[in-house]
């Protein structure tokens, strides 16, 4: 289960370590007078001794941050419940995307440095394109609600709110759509995380979707905090394929 | 005259000219051609670097490579040539003599000329480009150079090979990285008391649970008929390029620890023996009591040759 406030500087002392879970990612950390160790598992925490270390050298006022961070790819959100979006309509719908858990060494003497990025959750790979080219994804399952309520906040996702327009003549069919990870920032609002707002605006089939990202925090949570900034930012938005999907790649042929 | 001088109409100098070590030369002519070649040669260098590295940035490696052999090959030809006109060689008896040993040289160059060709069909072809992993014949590497005559490749042992292009363009050759997803396929029988379609489900879960195995292209189990001890499946997951050799070794153990948990049985051809009557059993005769085993100490170390 995942620790309850696992974000922010971890208070180490020399000889001190600590144990982390977030998400599905065991984290444990250890000072000794000149280093930092770090070492991460999946599924059951083992207590035996390991040899699996990851050394840093960092000078002695150097300070440990756990933060989270948006994932470092495209996500394919695929919804449990796919939905028709008619033409000239819009939906707001609200997906929950699992941060990566960064480990952040921090010293007025070195720059910043992450010294771990591991995903909370393991998702599975998909493609997002065609046979030929596109891009690796992870695939998410999500509901895709309307709405959203305090329980569906827990510390390792974070909500991130899709505007979806829909400006072209015809229906949509919303079974499933790609979300831009790498653009999105983190804001936090106590237990709550949240992204900015995705905004996207489909045009058409051929001229793909406009895809603009909001850059401060969403309207259902106005006070909440910047806690990270987008891996990839990007001054203006961008246009590509959202909607799209693979077609007749599951006969036998390929 | 030097005989070279006869054979390429080479110009005396004036009389009483200072003349340099080559003899007939003078002085001042051939440090003309001694800075053309030692300024010219090396700018020709970096000229060809620099469109390399220029067709490399702008196209492809590929691309970078055959410009930049182009710009030194012709630069040096430029320079050499210029030098031999600044020496006062005339070059009309040389091109005349180039022609007649060019059909000389074409008829015991047919190999050559071929694979040079055939290079120019592979680089506006595009079949594959440097760093591709191909396979051609019973060879298989990543490509590390495609050249005038031969492109090169490095095999997964590291070893190099050299293949003429003719070859290339005459046999059939598969790109095994062109396309960035690749599907592992995984043919299976299981016994024919257990149910297909539980089967199918089975090996769909084990997809959906392997992170490596893409959702998309949706794996695919294709019930391939009834063999003669079981009933077979293709089983067909997707992965990228990067992933694909992980998840063929990752599918084939989730597989087997799936069935083992499940108690799904993958037979296996057996065996009959028969010696001599095919009715009579295999005979088995004891002859007495097993010997103690003897008393064998593993080998050292240090008595290895």
């Amino acid at each position: 289960m995942t620790d309850p406030r696992p974000w922010g500087e971890l208070d180490l002392a020399p000889g001190a370590s600590t144990d982390l879970t977030i998400g599905t990612l065991h984290l444990t950390v250890k000072r000794t007078p000149t280093e930092i160790w770090l070492r991460s598992e999946r599924g059951e925490r083992t207590d035996e001794d390991h040899d699996d270390w990851e050394r840093w050298s960092v000078p002695d006022d150097a300070r440990v941050h756990l933060r989270p961070a948006a994932p470092d790819r495209l996500l394919v959100v695929s919804h449990e419940y796919p939905f028709h979006l008619p033409g000239r309509r819009k939906a707001r719908v609200f997906v929950r995307l699992p941060v990566f858990a960064q480990v952040v060494l921090t010293s007025p003497e070195i720059d910043d440095v992450v010294a771990l990025d591991e995903p909370s959750l393991v998702l599975s790979d998909t493609w997002w394109g065609n046979i030929r080219e596109g891009e690796l994804a992870y695939w998410l399952t999500t509901k895709a609600r309307a709405e959203v309520s305090d329980e569906l906040f827990v510390p390792h996702m974070a909500m991130c709110p899709v505007q979806l327009e829909n400006e072209s003549g015809e229906a949509l069919p919303v079974d499933k759509f790609s979300v831009r990870g790498l653009h999105l920032s983190l804001f936090r609002a106590g237990p709550r995380i949240w992204t900015d707002e995705v905004k996207v605006t489909y045009l058409a089939a051929e001229e793909g979707s406009d895809i603009r990202f909001g850059k401060r925090p969403p309207v259902e949570q106005p006070d909440a905090q910047p806690i990270s900034e987008p891996r990839v930012a990007l001054r203006r938005g961008l246009q590509a394929r959202t909607f799209d999907r693979l077609r007749s790649f599951s006969v036998l042929g390929g | 005259m030097p005989l070279f001088a006869l054979a390429f109409a080479f110009q005396e100098p004036a009389p009483g000219a200072v003349t340099s070590v080559l003899g007939a030369l003078p002085v001042g002519t051939t440090l003309r051609g001694l800075i053309m070649v030692l300024v010219g040669a090396p700018l020709v260098f970096l000229a060809a670097r620099g469109a390399k590295a220029w067709m490399t940035s702008r196209m492809h490696p590929q691309a970078g490579l055959v410009a930049g052999k182009i710009v030194l090959y012709g630069g040096l030809i430029i320079v050499a040539v210029s030098t031999l006109r600044e020496l006062g060689f005339s070059l009309a008896p040389l091109l005349g003599a180039a022609g007649i040993l060019g059909i000389a040289l074409g008829f015991a160059s047919q190999t050559s000329v071929s694979n040079v060709i055939s290079g120019l069909f592979l680089i506006a072809e595009r079949p594959f480009v440097v760093d591709d992993l191909i396979e051609v014949g019973d060879v298989k590497g990543r490509v590390i150079s495609i050249d005038t005559l031969s492109v090169q490749l490095r095999t997964f042992d590291n070893r190099m090979v050299r293949i003429p292009n003719e070859t290339l363009v005459k046999s059939q050759m598969i790109n095994v990285t062109r396309f960035p997803v690749r599907r592992v396929d995984v043919r299976l029988g299981v016994a024919y008391k257990e149910d297909p379609s539980r089967i199918r489900e089975m090996l769909l879960d084990v997809a959906r649970k392997n992170p490596m195995c893409l959702m998309e292209p949706a794996p695919i189990v294709v019930f391939e008929g009834f063999g003669a001890s079981s009933i077979d499946f293709l089983f067909g997951v997707w992965a990228t390029q990067q992933n694909f050799l992980q998840l063929k070794t990752s599918i084939h153990q989730d597989i087997k620890a799936r069935f083992d948990a499940e108690g799904v049985e993958i037979p296996f051809p057996h065996r009959t023996l028969y010696v001599g009557s095919q009715s009579d059993p295999f005979p088995v005769r004891m002859v007495g009591t097993a010997p103690a085993e003897p008393d064998v100490s593993p080998p050292s170390h240090d008595s290895a040759p």
